[in-house]
């Protein structure tokens, strides 16, 4: 069997860049509102990492919106998604979600930024003032509200696959989970890259910080994907063949063991291992961990769009 | 006008000339075949029996007994020919097993599994013809090839 | 602050479990007060009278003005069973279910694969449909395609909008010649399919699912059993 082309084959690459891009922005922004809460306080516009993780947050959500929007058969009728409403979809309720997370997120990100934009205005246009003063007095909702629709999001991703009876390792009730805890992870590792790429410092306390939280997350990741796959297998059936095919010989295999295994999990739980707590972090560490981490979510994101429509019911 | 209708008579005289003369040209090709030379037969049969096909070819060197076995006392009495047809007093498994003697039946299936399905119940003749320039099966449309299926098949 | 945050996730959590609840509730409710169906046509492919002519998937094509390239329906030949010269071939339609649990309205976003209310057939409309193929990736039949002249989400309908308006059977149903195709009202007792269908054993494909599907089959006796 083609690695790329199958009969059963239906959603191409683009719908995993699209589950790979939201993840990161619901990560992203995790992280932005964990910063902003618990380490960094109004100074938070300062930091490279939550600049990073702000621009990372929308950017990735709406080159993740317009890829989707391109892989339509009719790009043009996309409004429609937005007018018709069917609850018993999960790409319907998930569209609902993105459109409130957007406001959210927006709203957020005038309470971060809030400082800086009023200065900047200094007072010329008045109802900018308002606006972010009205916005910023509701910020405690805001964050929670975001918090909630940002796992929402994460979870969303696993959810759309998981709906499809058709495909026994898809139908899955771990992958929702996996997605949204390599959503969170791949938010970590492009708010740390984006970070010291804007000149955040390597040794800060935000890195310190996210490493802190990367550990734990990427061990919950490990034992995800052997639930995923200990479960599908001890399920029998075409469960069981679909699980073998995915992670037996072959292409994807390969991107599985050494893709994923190797490069997206171990490595970088080596490195937040080997360095302490204490020690001092360069640049080319905190960029190459967190590359690492990044090519482990995409890959995964592909290997199991892709091996997951292989075996059919 | 009168110029137009001249050209027109000489085109069509001109077409008439080479249509007839490739159709005789085939006649003539066909009879100078050594399987039409074949005087026992086609003394009687020069009608109805003459080989245009691709079984006709010199290299194949097939007579029109390999096919129809021999003369015995055909016309006037009785004789083991074997007619190729649902009409013919041969029944299905015997004229196919003439054409089985060159056609292995893998391959025949390996070109259309309804070979297998019909093996020799269904006489060859019943879809091909053989002594015509082509066999109608050859390039048979998926349309007219259901047609076929269907003017067996049909249950009332 | 510490306190005002509290009030919030307090707030957000009964406002999350809320709307989950309400549109769970309303999912079941609409389909619990859904009048059912004045009719639910069905299908019935005796395998043991079909011959794999095509003359249906011919049929189809020409009445439905399906393009070259994709089929609504398809005859599977699986064989030849048993030693030459008595060979056997099993055939299988390839089509449409119709679900009465379809899993491709279930997931469809704008609701353009929708059950008609009056006949049970899930039809899709093309105008409702942005080809997202959620609906293809769903269906446990894998009979779903794009269009490549309407660019929607198109399959088998019963001949819906063509031989159904004329008062007419579905254009492979008349066109089988060996009357291997029975279609009919399954919730008339009197109808060809229920008398076809309680007098001989058959079955449907992929029940295990759950989704309750509307074409029904008589085993030809032909082939190995499949475990």
């Amino acid at each position: 069997m083609s690695p790329f082309h199958f009969d059963s084959l239906i959603w191409h690459w683009p719908i995993a860049i699209y589950l790979f891009l939201a993840g990161v922005s619901a990560g992203a922004i995790c992280f932005a509102v964990l910063l902003k809460h618990f380490k960094l306080g109004t100074d938070a516009y300062k930091s490279g990492f939550v600049q990073a993780a702000c621009l990372i947050a929308p950017l990735a959500v709406f080159a993740g919106l317009g890829i989707l929007v391109i892989d339509l058969t009719k790009p043009f009728d996309f409004w429609k998604i937005l007018l018709f409403y069917n609850p018993t979809s999960v790409m319907s309720v998930g569209v609902g979600v993105l459109m409130v997370y957007q406001v959210a997120l927006f709203a957020w990100l005038a309470c971060v930024f809030k400082e800086p934009v009023l200065n900047w205005n200094q007072g010329r246009w008045l109802i900018v003032d308002k606006l972010f003063n009205a916005i910023a007095k509701h910020e405690a909702s805001i964050t929670g509200f975001l918090v909630i629709l940002a796992l929402s999001l994460g979870a969303y991703t696993g959810f759309l696959l998981s709906a499809l009876t058709t495909y026994p390792m898809l139908n899955n009730p771990v992958l929702p989970l996996l997605f949204l805890v390599s959503g969170l992870s791949s938010g970590a590792a492009g708010t740390l890259l984006g970070g010291v790429l804007l000149n955040g410092n390597p040794d800060g306390k935000e890195v310190h910080f996210i490493h802190n939280i990367e550990i734990p997350m990427i061990l919950v990741e490990i034992v995800l994907i052997f639930t995923f796959f200990a479960g599908l297998i001890l399920t029998g059936g075409q469960s069981q063949v679909a699980a073998l095919t995915a992670i037996g010989e072959g292409f994807w295999g390969w991107i599985f063991w050494a893709g994923i295994v190797v490069v997206g999990l171990s490595m970088p739980l080596a490195f937040n291992l080997f360095m302490k707590a204490s020690s001092k972090r360069k640049f080319s560490y905190v960029a190459i961990t967190a590359s690492c981490s990044l090519i482990g979510v995409l890959l995964l994101r592909n290997f199991i769009l892709y091996t997951g429509q292989m075996t059919v019911a | 006008m009168s110029r137009f209708f001249k050209y027109v008579a000489q085109m069509l005289i001109s077409i008439l000339v080479v249509v007839a003369a490739s159709t005789v040209s085939i006649q003539a090709v066909a009879d100078e075949l050594k399987i039409n030379k074949n005087k026992q037969c086609i003394m009687c049969h020069k009608r109805n029996g003459i080989m245009h096909g691709v079984h006709a070819n010199d290299a194949l060197d097939i007579r029109c007994q390999d096919c129809h076995g021999e003369k015995g006392g055909h016309p006037r009495k009785a004789s083991n020919l074997i007619g190729f047809s649902h009409k013919s007093t041969a029944d299905a498994a015997t004229q196919t097993q003439s054409c089985l003697k060159c056609h292995a039946h893998d391959v025949l299936a390996l070109h259309d599994w309804t070979h297998d399905a019909h093996s020799n119940k269904v006489n060859c003749a019943g879809c091909h013809t053989l002594h015509s320039n082509t066999d109608p099966m050859v390039d048979v449309s998926f349309q007219d090839r259901s047609k076929l299926c269907v003017s067996c098949h049909a249950t009332k | 602050m510490s306190n005002s945050r509290r009030l919030f996730l307090k707030g957000a959590c009964i406002a999350v479990v809320g709307a989950s609840g309400f549109t769970l509730a309303r999912a079941k409710s609409t389909s619990a007060t859904n009048v059912e169906p004045a009719c639910k046509y069905a299908l019935v492919h005796d395998e043991t009278k079909c011959i794999g002519c095509d003359a249906c998937s011919i049929a189809c094509r020409e009445v439905n003005q399906v393009p070259e390239g994709v089929d609504r329906l398809e005859i599977k030949r699986e064989g030849p069973f048993g030693e030459y010269p008595n060979q056997q071939f099993h055939f299988t339609r390839i089509s449409c279910q119709h679900c009465d649990d379809a899993p491709c309205v279930k997931v469809c976003p704008t609701g353009a694969a929708y059950k008609d209310p009056k006949t049970g057939i899930v039809c899709v409309d093309e105008w409702k449909c942005v080809g997202c193929q959620y609906c293809i990736a769903a269906c446990p039949y894998q009979v779903r395609f794009i269009n490549p002249v309407t660019k929607a989400a198109d399959k088998c309908d019963f001949c819906k909008e063509t031989r159904l308006k004329e008062n007419s059977l579905p254009a492979c149903v008349s066109a089988c010649p060996t009357k291997a195709l029975t279609f009919g009202d399954i919730t008339d007792p009197q109808s060809q399919v229920v008398q076809v269908l309680k007098s001989t054993p058959s079955y449907r494909s992929k029940t295990d699912l759950g989704t309750r599907p509307k074409v029904f089959r008589i085993a030809s006796q032909s082939g190995e059993i499949e475990l």
